[in-house]
């Protein structure tokens, strides 16, 4: 039977699993055009889609002339504010949804989690709400802790950096075990300038001081950055960040 | 069992707007079966009952599920992000839709200039392993050969071949190795495997095609993306905060505290 698409875990999150699928509510002979998921019903036909849909590459069944209930919400855009909020995390199961900060998520992959799921990681750009971000998911369905899918975009580096998309797909255990090294090996360093900074009496920001570990993270790790080490860097960044900020890094 | 190695000469670029997927070795060689028997691209492909299954010169385990491995990677791979622009398509634009305006905009729309987040997969060469006639291969691997490029951005320049080796006896890791898929799986023809988590994916070309999706084991990320080990990363970061610390500038006041005790 075919799965539900990340478009589809998502809708039935945002709704705490009343939207499920059952008799009456889903076409398991039908795709939708977008997802490739069953067509959840009622579908919406594809002429009523928004005259300004210009993400035709994205679509999985292009044999398929209806979109599902799923697709066809987010196509009118209603999602934006709600799914991304002012927090940079969501996450989705088809039972429930929820949005988080950076270093909750660290938290949260440390206990087991609930699969299916969808994780997406946004960056500080608020135009980013307008990209569609929930699309590029589609392939990055998360089945198994040891198979966790995050896609992330736009995540940037001080504000003139250009922004960096990908997906991280990594056992989450071995995850947590890395964001953990990450802010080991970069603790005492950053401690040290941010002591530097309180002595000319400038107050260190969360955005300041996630930038500067960031930073040194690139600095130290590049030419050689897979996606699942930059989204393991950004992770660290941000804990380490709370930790010295909250005086919780001794 | 054979083995081929792709020597590249430039980094292959993988899209970063969708989630990574293997090179697998049957796509490739179905890509150059369609072009050797005439099968081009046109729309009627969304259809897919208008799909050709091609028929390659490998083993198959089971229906449409060939013996031939994902990409493997040597230990010296590495990866990096980057942004690859992407011009405003106005031609596009003018034969699709003739001149009905006197200026098109290309700040806006499909056709806007832009920048893609790519990242750059930078390795020596790529091996994957198979089980099959090794001539019929060879015959498909010419057209590769001719077309010279592997992944995305093909025609910026990105993933291009410098040589294919075929290796005559090698390991068989077609399909398993240690217990792990090497290659997507269809759990139909695996079993349940209590140890492996199954993936909703497509396992025979062409590999875009999502009517083509079933449950499946896959093969681990860390065989077709570079993956460092946790001590490498440890050693680097130390040895690089170790360097700033003692690059750091000497606080003046401290020193005149020091001068004055």
């Amino acid at each position: 039977m075919t799965p539900l698409s990340a478009t589809q875990i998502i809708y039935a999150g945002l709704s705490s699993g009343r939207r499920q699928e059952g008799p009456g509510e889903i076409d398991l002979h039908r795709f939708c055009r977008i997802c490739g998921g069953p067509l959840l019903l009622p579908p919406k036909p594809l002429q009523e889609r928004s005259g300004s849909w210009t993400d035709e590459n994205l679509c999985r069944r292009k044999d398929s002339a209806y979109l599902c209930r799923a697709c066809g919400w987010f196509t009118e855009g209603k999602n934006r504010a709600r799914l991304w909020g002012a927090r940079p995390v969501f996450y989705a199961s088809p039972r429930e949804s929820r949005t988080m900060t950076v270093p909750e998520l660290y938290h949260f992959l440390r206990e087991e989690f609930p699969a299916p799921a969808v994780f997406l990681v946004r960056g500080h750009d608020p135009n980013l709400l307008r990209k569609h971000i929930q699309w590029r998911v589609l392939d990055a369905v998360t089945y198994g802790r040891k198979k966790t899918r995050v896609l992330f975009c736009g995540l940037q580096l001080w504000r003139h950096g250009g922004q960096t998309t990908g997906t991280a797909a990594f056992d989450a255990d071995e995850f947590v075990l890395l964001v953990d090294l990450l802010s080991r090996q970069a603790r005492p360093y950053i401690q040290l300038l941010l002591a530097r900074q309180r002595d000319k009496k400038k107050k260190p920001t969360a955005w300041f001081t996630q930038n500067l570990v960031m930073e040194n993270f690139l600095k130290a790790l590049h030419p050689d950055l897979t996606m699942n080490l930059y989204l393991a860097a950004y992770v660290a960044s941000h804990v380490l960040t709370e930790e010295l900020l909250s005086g919780r890094g001794g | 069992m054979p083995r081929l190695r792709f020597y590249l000469q430039t980094p292959i670029a993988i899209s970063g707007q969708k989630p990574p997927h293997p090179l697998m070795l049957d796509g490739i060689l179905g890509y150059a079966w369609a072009l050797r028997n005439g099968y081009g691209k046109t729309p009627a492909e969304v259809h897919p009952e208008n799909l050709v299954f091609p028929e390659l010169p490998l083993e198959k385990i089971g229906e449409r599920c060939y013996a031939a491995s994902a990409a493997f990677l040597p230990p010296e791979a590495a990866m990096y992000p980057t942004l690859l622009v992407r011009c405003a398509d106005w031609k596009s634009a003018m034969a699709r839709y003739g001149c009905p305006e006197t200026a098109y905009d290309v700040a806006a729309g499909w056709r806007q200039a832009h920048r893609e987040p790519y990242w750059l997969l930078s390795t020596p060469y790529v091996d994957f392993y198979y089980r099959g006639d090794n001539q019929g291969v060879t015959g498909l691997l010419s057209i590769i050969f001719q077309i010279r490029f592997l992944g995305g951005k093909r025609t910026a320049g990105y993933g291009q071949i410098r040589k294919i080796e075929l290796k005559e006896k090698a390991a068989d890791w077609s399909v398993w190795r240690d217990g792990r898929p090497t290659r997507p799986v269809p759990v139909k023809i695996a079993g349940e495997r209590k140890d492996l988590t199954p993936e909703w994916t497509t396992y025979y070309p062409p590999y875009w095609a999502a009517a083509n999706n079933a449950w499946c084991y896959t093969p681990p990320v860390e065989q077709w993306l570079p993956v460092r080990k946790a001590k490498e990363i440890a050693d680097t970061l130390e040895l690089f905060f170790a360097q700033k610390k003692e690059s750091l500038p000497p606080q003046k006041g401290k020193e005149k505290c020091g001068e004055q005790r």
